[in-house]
């Protein structure tokens, strides 16, 4: 299966995996829900408030910005519907003169937005939704069963590789052994004499090998790769238990310590891109574009010597907004991280200390004016508060905090 | 822009009170709150037990204030109605002033109609009241000057120990 396009979880991992056909079959159904309604636009996003399919006037709307705010927007939704035990709630926004919107769940992680005006009357748009609603489903169950197959399949792949390349692997390094020492020895060199069993010594050693591409991790896990390692060398049958129980703890810890990174680095992510974008809302309206970019450039290339993270993901937008992009960040943070032998958790912690310099410098100019400094602390702390429950799960508030540092006087603090 | 602290006289709250009762009776909701943009509860009516009403009105709040930033996205320049369609219940948002949102839950059985109706009546009343207390809580936050206007801040502020180019 060629896939085009996944939708994905809240949290980011892929749930569905979808082929060209089925986008195009899913974006029929959206142009064909426009076209018999009279709606202005209709989109498909997935719940990490990324874009599938839309119909309509594309054009007219920044589809990106709305379906990222739309994700948001249906996750506390979510938890309303929650509070009052309802399974879900389909929301619809009114305006009498302008634009009406409704949002609704088709499946868990896919949500159909559609956009109309006063002309349409929303209790047919609700008949003829329902009815694109049951098609996308069917349409999203489908797409669902393939990917259950082709990741199953994906799965099989890997493992294979890996058996294969472990196999090459320990050819080599019997013949390093052997090399070393005398023929005898050499021959029983086996991984027999790990003294452990063999589909644990497998194991093991596959998850050794995984921490040695993985350096963040591996400075993270230190002690227990260590042990690990030697376990393969040492020969010690009482250590088997022990050697079983890392193995399995270390895994369990493992993966909550990538899910904690993940939501960590994406709660950076959508915080810092909400502070640049208020920051430079803010800037327009003291400079012209041109100085803005200039001092945006400037601030960005100074946020770091070495590594510079930021610098290798802030781009400028046709449109002449500023985005980091978090996919260059990621990258540069990981390159960052094995050469520095550092943790991933410190990178990201690097990574803010970064975002922090190069827009507390370009907020300092901002704060020689009373206007513009109480706007942006305005803005920043409304984008703050609508974040600060995650941020304080996350243990990433006192970070997000320095940033309002520069834009404190003296004379405005408060006494203890 | 929420202020910073919310002082309510008897008054305004025994006005707010019964405005919301009156309604919760007239329009036959479940229950009615009445909130601050920043998320504090400003009266409430006969919101279940079981309901935290602060952590209610904090989601209640956030979710408007997201509902907002979107319409805005579609050009929407004065937005104001919010509905939630559930199963069994439903929410209908209307915002009664730049800094308040009042919430009614009604159930399925109830029309939309009669509770925007009701709503749109109770709307000037809880505006006048709502502009009463903001008055008050904006001459208490010029008397303690010094302190951040962005209330909402007010923590991070309190905060920071370095004085500013600190950096």
């Amino acid at each position: 299966m060629e896939a085009t396009i996944d939708i994905r979880t809240a949290d980011g991992n892929v749930n569905i995996l979808l082929d060209d056909a089925q986008v195009g079959a899913i974006r029929e159904v959206l142009v064909d829900l426009c076209l018999s309604t009279m709606a202005e636009f209709s989109m498909l996003i997935d719940a990490a408030g990324r874009v599938v399919a839309q119909g309509g006037e594309v054009a007219a709307f920044d589809s990106e910005a709305i379906a990222a705010l739309a994700a948001g927007d249906l996750a506390t939704t979510r938890q309303l519907a929650r509070m009052l035990g309802e399974p879900e709630f389909a929301l619809l926004f009114q305006h009498e003169k302008q634009k009406n919107l409704f949002m609704t769940a088709v499946e868990n992680d896919a949500i159909l937005i559609v956009v109309f005006d006063v002309e349409t009357t929303f209790g047919a748009l609700r008949l003829r939704i329902r009815r694109s609603i049951s098609q996308l489903q069917q349409i999203l169950h489908q797409a669902r069963k393939n990917t259950v197959v082709a990741l199953a399949s994906a799965s099989d792949a890997t493992r294979r590789t890996i058996e294969e390349k472990e196999e090459e692997h320990e050819g080599e390094t019997a013949k390093v052994e052997a090399s070393a020492a005398t023929p005898a020895a050499g021959q029983a060199a086996t991984a027999a004499q790990t003294g452990l069993p063999e589909q644990l010594a497998m194991d093991v050693r596959k998850a050794v090998a995984w921490f040695e591409g993985f350096k963040g991790w591996e400075v993270m896990f230190k002690d227990e790769v260590a042990f690990m390692r030697n376990s393969l060398s040492r020969n010690r049958p009482e250590e088997v238990e022990n050697v079983r129980m890392t193995l399995v703890r270390t895994r369990a810890r493992l993966t909550e310590q990538k899910r904690l990174l993940e939501a960590k680095f994406r709660m950076v992510q959508s915080l810092y891109q909400q502070f640049l974008s208020a920051l430079h809302a803010v800037m327009l309206k003291a400079w012209t574009a041109e100085v803005v970019d200039r001092a945006m450039k400037a601030a960005f290339a100074g946020a770091g010597a070495k590594f510079n993270m930021i610098n290798a993901g802030a781009q400028k937008k046709p449109d002449g907004g500023w985005v980091l992009e978090f996919g260059a960040i990621g990258k540069q943070m990981v390159l960052m991280c094995h050469a520095r032998e550092m943790n991933y958790q410190d990178g990201v912690g690097e990574l803010l200390r970064q975002l922090n310099a190069s827009l507390m410098a370009l907020s300092a100019f901002l704060a020689e004016n009373a206007r513009l400094r109480e706007e942006l602390i305005q803005s920043w702390g409304r984008v703050f508060h609508h974040y600060a429950e995650g941020l304080k799960t996350l243990d990433l508030e006192s970070e997000a905090l320095e940033l309002f540092r520069p834009l404190v006087r003296p004379g405005q603090m408060p006494k203890a | 822009m929420p202020t910073n602290f919310i002082e309510i006289r008897s008054a305004d709250a025994e006005l707010l009170d019964s405005e919301l009762r009156s309604l919760c009776a007239r329009s036959g909701a479940e229950a009615v709150v009445l909130l601050d943009l920043s998320g504090a509860v400003l009266s409430f009516h006969r919101i279940p037990e079981a309901i935290d009403v602060l952590m209610f009105s904090a989601l209640l709040a956030s979710n408007f204030a997201a509902t907002e930033e979107l319409s805005k996205k579609l050009g929407v320049t004065d937005f104001r109605v919010i509905f939630h369609e559930g199963k069994k219940q439903n929410l209908y948002f209307d915002k009664v002033s730049e800094e308040s949102v009042l919430v009614v839950l009604f159930k399925d059985s109830n029309a939309l109609g009669r509770v925007r109706l009701f709503c749109e009546k109770s709307i000037p009343e809880l505006a006048r009241a709502v502009a009463a207390i903001t008055k008050g809580a904006e001459a208490a936050a010029a008397i303690t000057q010094g302190r951040d206007a962005a209330g909402s801040i007010r923590e991070i502020v309190e905060s920071l120990k370095i004085p500013r180019g600190g950096d």
